[in-house]
């Protein structure tokens, strides 16, 4: 599957959690918290906030929705610009709506996001 | 609230900010999520992980931000002016939403730490000058305490001015910490105190006579440098 928008409305939730300078409301992955130390230029967290918000309030930003059993709520993952370099990001919406947990931001493994990679799995097949 | 301990090794970058200059192992406080059955970072444990990092880069942190404003009575858009920063910046530096970069902490720090002046910024911001007030006692207590806290800060050293009975000599109080860096610090100000006769906790023996009081001063500048100065009065 395609790169697919990423929903207005999901985008809006995420941006006014990251606006919200409420530290209480953003969490981070351990696993993806010492990723993104780890790279030269990553010092802040409130940096990669904001270049999460600069992406999601593009006009038509795409990225794939992630289909977990768990953690419930909705996740998104994308690629988006930090500092003037590619870096994937992948954020959960919490199912309180009120809360988003961060997976990844850090420079991208992969050429493709996820829904990408299994759309060419399917056409080898 | 199910909690654990777990060491992450803050990335310290070079001057030019380009790479890892080396890594400062803290150890940090991950929280159980039942919803999501996830350990997560919280704001307490990435706040120890940025306080870390600014330290390192030598950065004042939030609370010395604050404490040097109050210091000369300023508003924070004052202080915003007189660094020609914004009011906006120095209140984020302030909160902690921000930190400034190495460049903009410069001036500042060096105010901090006393290397230039006051009113050397005031004139360059075409201000006029600050009448220095005398420090008092209490106001140089305040300020050894606010210094050591905010250096010492995330060690949770725990540093009283306590004054047993029938002497007023201070005591360095116990400990908390227990990372190395945090023992580093504990060392430092053990060493400071030791440098004036005084250990971390006073022998009776040692104590100093009744009629005596000890003034914990700071004859320069407290902020300058870790080092306590004591000096010996009269009651």
């Amino acid at each position: 599957m395609a790169q697919q928008e990423i929903p207005l409305e999901w985008r809006k939730t995420v941006c006014a959690i990251l606006a919200s300078d409420d530290e209480r409301l953003i969490w981070w992955e351990p696993t993806g918290r010492k990723r993104y130390d780890a790279i030269p230029g990553c010092d802040w967290t409130y940096e990669a906030h904001e270049a999460f918000r600069n992406y999601l309030s593009l006009p038509n930003p795409t990225g794939c929705h992630k289909v977990m059993d768990e953690p419930p709520g909705e996740t998104y993952d994308f690629f988006f610009q930090f500092k003037g370099r590619k870096f994937y990001g992948k954020i959960l919406l919490r199912t309180d709506r009120k809360r988003i947990v961060i997976f990844s931001a850090h420079l991208p493994e992969w050429e493709k996001l996820s829904c990408e990679m299994e759309d060419d799995k399917g056409k080898r097949k | 609230m199910k909690t654990k301990e777990e060491i992450f090794e803050v990335s310290i970058p070079t001057v030019e900010g380009d790479a890892i200059a080396y890594k400062v192992p803290v150890k940090i406080q991950l929280e159980w999520d039942d919803e999501i059955k996830q350990w997560l970072i919280g704001p307490e444990a990435n706040k120890l992980i940025e306080d870390t990092k600014a330290r390192h880069l030598g950065l004042l942190l939030p609370a010395q931000f604050k404490e040097l404003r109050e210091r000369y009575g300023f508003s924070q858009k004052e202080m915003g002016e007189l660094f020609q920063v914004g009011e906006k910046s120095w209140t984020r530096w302030e909160t902690g939403k921000h930190r400034p970069s190495r460049s903009s902490n410069l001036p500042i720090r060096a105010l901090y730490d006393g290397e230039i002046s006051i009113n050397y910024l005031l004139k360059q911001a075409g201000k006029p000058p600050m009448k220095t007030a005398e420090p008092t006692v209490e106001s140089v207590e305040t300020h050894l305490h606010n210094w050591l806290q905010t250096v010492l800060g995330s060690c949770h050293l725990t540093v009283d001015m306590v004054y047993p009975e029938n002497t007023v000599k201070p005591v360095l109080m116990e400990s908390k910490a227990e990372t190395d860096e945090n023992e580093f610090h504990l060392q430092l100000a053990k060493l400071a105190f030791e440098e004036h006769g005084m250990t971390g906790v006073q022998e009776a023996e040692a104590m100093p006579k009744p009629s005596q009081r000890f003034i914990i001063a700071a004859p320069t500048h407290v902020y300058k440098q870790p080092r306590l100065c004591t000096q010996p009065t009269e009651a």
